[in-house]
């Protein structure tokens, strides 16, 4: 096949697309309503900063609202894991994942110590969540670098982060993500039909997704599943894809980061249905977005 | 408000040349619901900043930028709640209907089975006829990583029976 084939019969393939009625109506619609987002979120913004600035508004756990970033098109902030935490005091989260101590280790602070500050971004925040859910759920799993949010910069607020993951003998690649809840978050608005519904502790709708993902390398497919936690009070949803990639192309520009994972080994993603689940109810639960 | 004038530039553009994206778009996803939805996203996403844009050399360079990467740098499209806007009219049947649409999809499945971002490299770089150096400028990537992932989803597509197939059919015909 030459190259000259290959564009022959993918323009053949091309169906006939007629334009919807008024494309440029339901455009600029698109538009107004991110616009009026990115409105609202600045305004909230200035609002819950001054407010935090004066000590009247404390969040849970005493994070203040709303000291986050605002989704503009801005660069992506530094690496947050360290950024707030106090120097002489030992970060919660090392990067060196996973936690030398167990889950029911007793916390080896006193009780009259400060707590370890809160990150100030709800990048910060959400990689912390995330870190700790993955050591809760799957002790032996093991990072093998930063689980860095960033800003996608979508109409509704999108975070995420991508990273490789080593869990019971297998490789693969671990994505967390959160963003504002649509409300339409169902089986029946998802692709695939082996979709699952249920209700978790707080009242979260579950939506559990085992799925073979959209590629494959060398005949091996890429093996995944998703679970999508959504807080119907809190209008989030937190996502979390386990597949069996082993590589994650690496972009030359932070604004160009992508979620994209390839190298596909074709075996069973590392960690289970269960875990993912547990780690998207944990950083569900303890996510706040801007 | 944004000025009339610059409004009807923004309508202008967007009659003359959706037809062009909204192809890309349709070898991107493979669907013509979501290729609308990858078209207006990206449309909407430029009129945000329409004023710079038509003052650009190529506006449309702009555009194709954001569909390409607004495709290649989310998953959006796997996972995504959103459902695509507006209705999407009855596909018009022409000649030999069910050989057309199994060449769809035999093509949609042979580049479905490609990475996200190989697939945007085979739509420039193959279909679109773009240089390896501008495919590189619109994904955000290097010349040689744009080299080896198109040579490497070209010979995968190569080995793709289906594609194989349809081949031997337009040699046939």
């Amino acid at each position: 096949m030459t190259e000259q084939d290959l564009r022959r019969i993918v323009l053949d393939a091309v169906p006939p697309l007629p334009p919807p009625p008024d494309r440029l109506a339901s455009v600029l619609h698109r538009a107004r309503r991110q616009r009026a987002r990115h409105a609202s979120v600045t305004a909230a913004f200035a609002v819950t900063l001054a407010a935090a600035t004066a000590g009247l508004l404390v969040g849970p756990r005493g994070a203040p609202f709303g000291v986050a970033s605002s989704g503009s098109p801005a660069a992506p902030e530094p690496s947050p894991s360290a950024a707030v935490t106090p120097s002489a005091f030992p970060s919660p989260v090392p990067s060196n994942f996973p936690s030398p101590l167990p889950s029911n280790f007793p916390s080896p602070f006193p009780s009259n110590f400060p707590s370890p500050a809160v990150p100030k971004t709800v990048e910060g925040r959400l990689e912390a969540a995330s870190l700790d859910a993955l050591r809760r759920a799957a002790p032996g799993a093991t990072l093998v670098g930063d689980l860095r949010f960033q800003d996608s910069f979508a109409d509704n607020g999108e975070y995420g982060a991508i990273q490789l993951i080593n869990a019971a003998g297998r490789n693969g690649t671990l994505t967390i993500a959160a963003r504002r809840a649509t409300g339409k978050e169902t089986c029946a608005s998802e692709v695939a039909a082996a979709c699952t519904q249920s209700t978790g502790p707080d009242g979260e709708r579950i939506l559990s997704v085992p799925a073979t993902g959209d590629g494959s390398t060398d005949g091996r497919p890429n093996r995944a599943l998703a679970v999508l936690v959504v807080r119907p009070a809190d209008k989030l949803m937190v996502m979390v894809i386990v597949d069996n990639a082993t590589e994650i192309p690496q972009y030359p520009s932070a604004s160009q980061y992508s979620l994209e994972s390839t190298g596909y080994t074709g075996q069973l993603p590392p960690l289970t249905l269960a875990q993912a689940k547990a780690i998207a109810l944990a950083v569900a639960a303890r996510t706040d977005l801007p | 408000m944004a000025p009339p004038e610059l409004e009807r530039g923004f309508a202008d553009f967007v009659a003359a040349r959706s037809d062009a994206l909204l192809r890309s778009a349709w070898l991107l996803t493979g669907d013509a619901g979501r290729a609308e939805d990858l078209l207006q996203t990206a449309l909407a996403k430029a009129w945000r900043r329409w004023a710079a844009v038509e003052r650009a050399d190529s506006p449309e360079a702009y555009v194709r930028r954001v569909v390409f990467t607004t495709y290649v740098s989310w998953w959006r499209r796997r996972w995504r709640a959103e459902t695509p806007s507006g209705e999407l009219p009855e596909r018009a049947a022409h000649g030999d209907l069910a050989g057309t649409v199994a060449a769809q999809d035999a093509v949609t499945r042979a580049l479905g089975r490609l990475s996200r971002r190989a697939r945007a490299v085979v739509v420039l770089r193959y279909v679109e006829d773009r240089p390896v150096v501008e495919v590189a400028e619109l994904l955000g990537s290097t010349e040689g990583a744009v080299k080896v992932l198109a040579s490497r989803a070209l010979a995968q597509l190569r080995a793709d029976p289906d594609l194989q197939s349809l081949v031997l059919d337009g040699a046939n015909a």
